[in-house]
């Protein structure tokens, strides 16, 4: 961990004595560029800078992932509340993405710069340089498919933000050719073989699981495929992870008592990417983390959402505590009348009494551990048809049963693809609850093959969502491009070749 | 105060109106936006006939003003047309220019409603020009292809087509269709709904049809300033056929049915009673008498007009809301599918029983709050402190607590007089209704963020040394309880905690005066735990661990009430601080009264 924030002190560094600030999304002076990138050590403080800046997203991927979806809700912020009732309008900042353009700047100066870095520094090789391109790649395909996911189209910007001949005014790319770039980007690491399958960092353990690797690399392919319908490519990107035999490669943990250990202390073996925090390294390095996010208090902001109908996530979390359920007990705790949520919170399975002292509220956060991948694969198999379902519901069923579930009850010769299919998205909605996924999750079962599951998708929302009015919802969800974020004013204001969501057209005061 | 002030504009052009428009040679400022009866006058083919109602009106240069801002609902001109051939005529002018000002004011609200308030839903924070509450909701439309807000409504009768256009002085919000200004009151509207003859009847018969109609009272303070508060009811209507299943086929069968002598305007008259019991003070959907106080209740006490009775409305085992269920067969339910009918003053609420006053209530938890009495609700409705609404707490981060006095409000409900040394000087004011600031980490007990503050706010008394309050109860059943006061201590109030200023520890005395039982005497803070942190050795002021808190404490192990009826309840200040400190004040959350089983 120390290591890492080396590289983010030297990086911040070298912002204030640099002439200016290069890292930023604004054009900037050439200088720059051709006296900075020297050493290797100069290229790992920028790659860790997209750590960094991707940490500090954080708090957005889980507004982005959890609020629209109706199983996590915020009870009482009123600008969170906007966006899980679908009324955000352009002047809100939750629709800004200007946090993602700086990842993405650290990410695409890497990919042009490490190679002027390698021309003057004589220790850094080829094959160390290529590992840094896959990580870049990597930060580059992520910070893309979040927002292709939450904007649909978005403008794809390849070059660094470094000098003014740059063009910083560009029009927005349809999604299915930033699809493309993200897919090519991916490929592009993968085919390199420069991917690590490890960190050996004696000075930051979780380097393995805080840093991408090439498992990494193959649960995110395997994610952008399943979202384009690529089920195939989904299934194969899901089998490189889950078949390996790499000593070092990521397992799933079949011991229903590690459970915990997913989340606390974190970086599993279960683990494939997550984002690291560390408060005892580094005393402000909580902020932004999940612990933090995720309080535990009657007014938090963050709770699952409960009712009397008694079809509510903590409603079904609370059925699955009944018959034993590992990832449901120990998920939630009751306070007062609330529902909070316990896994960034906690220190283990055994109660809920045990919370992360004052000095660890530094939990991780997970973009990829094995389950999901598993899920995923069983995802696409469904998607593909009939033939695939067993081998779906085994999937599942692996899952449910280091939960201390008993199998589902679904029959694979009997059962139509939307049963599967809502099956699917229960065991994803449990198993991955409060971990940033469950709207994207609706959103591919609504837009997948035409939209034929739309009509369901939409009553989903509307069972689960209990803030928002039911025939604004419903107007609201009829209208697909409802179902991504307007372009925020200020951005609309600044690139005259934007152009606005057509749901938000007019929207400007 | 605050809507006095919003009316003041408006109010003075209204009272020009006869003659000329009033403001036909004041000069605009000058901005990059054009005011908003300018900006209608760019789009001729949408709001050609919308400015002639204005015109007509005499309110075009009113809607213009710069220095004020303005939300203005504006009928597109097919709006116009459809509202014409639905009234029958072809102008504005054939309906009349107080007409045509009344509709213009329902239309407009003297403050920029932001698009974030419409898109909330329900009924709007600030009443229009004509001191009504418009409320916005939403249809169902499954057109793929509306935009944002397509499924939103005024008043459920007119599609918002265009949302919040930005000009000079407010926003402008294009309607479909144009809004019907509620006029009529709840007892006239009763009498022309078709289906409450009986009821309506018997409100005339009793007089209470005399009230049903009053939309507002208007007093006058001691400097002479004019105080409008509108007044609201909301009627528990029994329709004729409900009626007809009890073999009641007139209001003379009702009267004889509950026994009634022929003076029906005398209140104790049991026709008079009947019809009081029947009408709630305030106004309230369905969903509001629904609400419980409370989330671990299912139940909520309402207190209606007739004296010493109580309606319960509670949620039971088969998911329905009922009406007095302990009452057995009397028991009643609120018909949902005719509901939340609006009126100038308040709504009319359907039952599908009779509901004659309950006397068989049983004794059960209840939260008094000594602040929730409808007069007050009206009078902070009308005339609270800028941005306070009664029982809500305000929760935007920049939002304080806020406080309305009431010392010079004339309220009924809070009969109050100072010591002998007469009015202290206080920073918390006199006798002040107080809502609590609720944003996020805002706690009022350091001790435990779960427990909060009852309805949102608190009544808070500052009377001086041997000032007293009385206040009714609400009706009690009878019954045996346990009494307990919950009040807020704030760390302002600290030395009184250690006795100082001069203080005995915040005694105040507290007593039932009709119910036998003897006074209650206590300290309020200094009888705090003992949870001292430091104490300053030089000056010896203590600093304590715990700097606010909601604090319990019993006053009655068993009080007895042997009658169903309102008890008062005094509090006096028995402090000799309150005379010398601006910070000694006693901050009132509730009452609460649990029944002991024996």
């Amino acid at each position: 961990m120390k290591k890492l924030i080396v590289y983010v002190t030297l990086a911040a560094g070298l912002v204030c004595s640099s002439c200016s600030d290069w890292l930023d999304l604004t054009p900037n002076n050439e200088r720059v560029t051709n006296e900075y990138w020297k050493t290797k050590e100069d290229v790992e403080a920028v790659l860790a800078s997209g750590y960094n800046s991707l940490r500090k997203m954080v708090p957005t991927f889980v507004d982005w992932g959890e609020l629209r979806a109706g199983s996590v809700y915020s009870p009482s912020n009123t600008t969170k509340q906007k966006l899980q009732n679908f009324q955000l309008t352009p002047n809100d900042g939750l629709c800004k993405w200007a946090g993602m353009y700086d990842v993405l700047n650290m990410a695409n100066s890497v990919i042009k710069y490490a190679s002027e870095a390698q021309k003057v520094d004589e220790t850094y090789t080829t094959q160390a340089m290529n590992s840094h391109l896959t990580e870049a790649y990597f930060i580059r395909a992520l910070s893309y498919f979040y927002l292709v996911r939450n904007f649909r189209d978005v403008p794809l910007v390849l070059d660094p933000y470094v000098n003014d001949a740059a063009p910083y005014h560009i029009a927005q790319s349809k999604e299915k050719d930033v699809i493309a770039q993200i897919k090519a980007d991916l490929q592009t690491a993968i085919d390199s073989g420069a991917a690590k399958e490890f960190f050996d960092d004696d000075e930051w353990t979780g380097a393995t699981k805080g840093r991408a690797t090439k498992w990494a690399l193959y649960a995110l392919m395997a994610d952008v495929c399943l979202w384009s319908e690529d089920y195939d490519g989904c299934i194969q990107y899901a089998d490189k992870v889950l078949n390996a035999t790499a000593t070092q490669r990521p397992a799933f943990m079949k011991n229903s008592e590690l459970w915990f250990d997913i989340y606390y202390p974190g970086n599993s073996n279960e683990s494939i990417f997550e984002l690291n925090w560390d408060q005892g390294a580094y005393d402000v390095q909580q902020a932004g983390s999940p612990s933090e996010l995720f309080k535990f208090a009657s007014n938090t902001t963050y709770q699952f959402v409960w009712d009397e109908s008694g079809e509510k996530m903590a409603n079904r979390l609370m059925d699955e505590a009944e018959v034993g359920s590992v990832r449901a007990t120990n998920t939630y705790n009751l306070e007062g009348t609330s529902y909070c949520i316990w896994k960034y919170q906690g220190t283990r399975i055994s109660d809920k009494v045990s919370s992360r002292s004052s000095t660890e509220q530094d939990a991780n956060w997970i973009i990829y551990r094995m389950a999901d991948v598993m899920l995923m694969k069983a995802e696409a198999l469904i998607w593909k048809g009939a033939d695939g379902y067993q081998d779906a519901i085994d999937l599942m069923n692996s899952v449910r049963e280091r939960s201390m579930l008993a199998g589902l009850s679904i029959d694979a010769s009997s059962a139509s693809e939307q049963e599967m299919l809502e099956a699917l998205l229960n065991e994803r909605d449990m198993e991955l609850a409060a971990e940033g996924k469950r709207w994207y999750d609706l959103l591919r079962f609504g837009r997948s093959k035409g939209g034929i599951y739309k009509n369901a998708f939409i009553s989903i929302i509307e069972s689960n969502n209990i803030t928002a009015n039911t025939n604004w919802l419903h107007s609201t969800l009829v209208n697909d491009d409802a179902w991504f974020l307007p372009v925020n004013q200020t951005e609309m204001e600044s690139n005259p070749l934007l152009i606005q969501n057509p749901y938000y057209t007019g929207i400007t005061a | 105060m605050k809507n006095i002030f919003k009316f003041c504009l408006l109010v003075w052009a209204v009272a020009f109106y006869s003659c000329d428009d009033p403001y036909k040679d004041q000069i605009f400022t000058v901005s990059d936006k054009q005011p908003i009866a300018s900006y209608l006058e760019t789009r001729p083919d949408d709001f050609s006939e919308w400015i002639k109602v204005l015109e007509y009106a005499d309110m075009y240069n009113a809607v213009n003003l710069s220095g004020t801002s303005f939300t203005a609902f504006v009928p597109n001109n097919k709006a116009v047309a459809a509202f014409y051939a639905d009234k029958n005529v072809s102008s504005i002018e054939e309906l009349g220019k107080s007409y045509a000002r009344q509709l213009v004011q329902y239309h407009v609200i003297n403050d920029s409603t932001a698009l974030d308030a419409l898109v909330a839903g329900g009924q709007l924070d600030v009443t229009n020009l004509s001191g009504d509450h418009l409320e916005i909701n939403f249809r169902d439309n499954s057109d793929e292809s509306g935009g944002f807000g397509s499924s939103m409504y005024v008043n459920g009768e007119a599609h918002v087509s265009e949302l919040s256009i930005s000009t000079s002085n407010g926003l402008v919000y294009v309607l479909d269709g144009v809004l019907q200004p509620l006029i009529q009151g709840v007892y006239e509207l009763a009498k022309e709904n078709g289906k409450n003859k009986i009821l309506s009847e018997a409100l005339a018969l009793t007089s209470w049809s005399d009230s049903l109609t009053i939309i507002a009272d208007t007093t006058y303070t001691v400097e002479g300033a004019k105080v409008i508060t509108r007044r609201y009811y909301t009627l528990l209507g029994v329709p004729d056929a409900v009626y007809q299943e009890q073999g009641i086929t007139s209001v003379q069968d009702l009267a004889s049915k509950l026994g009634a002598g022929s003076d029906y305007t005398d209140k104790n008259n049991a026709l008079n009673r009947y019809v009081a019991y029947h009408i709630l003070p305030g106004r309230y959907k369905v969903a509001d008498l629904q609400k419980t106080e409370m989330e671990s209740l299912t139940y909520k006490l309402w207190t209606p007009e007739c004296t010493n009775t109580l309606i319960k409305i509670s949620k039971e085992a088969d998911g329905n809301f009922y009406l007095n269920y302990d009452g057995g067969e009397q028991k009643a339910r609120l018909v949902e599918t005719d509901a939340d009918f609006s009126c100038k003053n308040g709504y009319i609420q359907q039952l599908d029983g009779y509901l004659p006053i309950c006397t068989n209530l049983k004794p059960v938890l209840f939260y008094w709050d000594p602040t929730a009495y409808p007069e007050l609700g009206n009078y902070i409705a009308s005339n609270g402190v800028e941005g306070q609404t009664f029982q809500k707490g305000q929760d935007a981060s920049n939002d304080k607590e806020l406080r309305t006095e009431l010392s010079d409000a004339n309220l009924a409900c809070y009969q109050f007089s100072y010591g002998p040394e007469g009015k202290p000087g206080s920073n918390w004011g006199n006798l002040a209704y107080q809502t609590i600031r609720t944003k996020e980490g805002m706690n009022y007990d350091d001790r435990d963020a779960t427990v909060k503050v009852f309805n949102e706010d608190l009544l808070s008394l500052s009377l001086g040394y041997k000032g007293t309050v009385v206040m009714n109860s609400p009706a009690l059943i009878p019954g045996k309880y346990k009494v307990t006061l919950r009040y807020f201590y704030a760390n302002s109030m600290r030395y009184f905690r250690w006795f100082g200023n001069g203080s005995n520890g915040g005694v105040t005395t507290f007593q039932f005066t009709d119910a036998q039982v003897p006074e209650v005497a206590v300290a309020l803070y200094s009888s705090l735990p003992n949870d001292i942190a430091s104490v300053n050795a030089t000056t010896g002021e203590i600093t304590y661990k715990t700097k606010q808190g909601l604090q319990d404490v019993v006053l009655y192990e068993s009080l007895d009430i042997t009658e169903m009826r309102e008890y008062p309840f005094r509090i006096t200040i028995d402090d000799p601080a309150a005379n010398n400190s601006k910070d000694f004040r006693v901050q009132i959350d509730y009452i609460l009264f649990e029944p002991i089983n024996e």
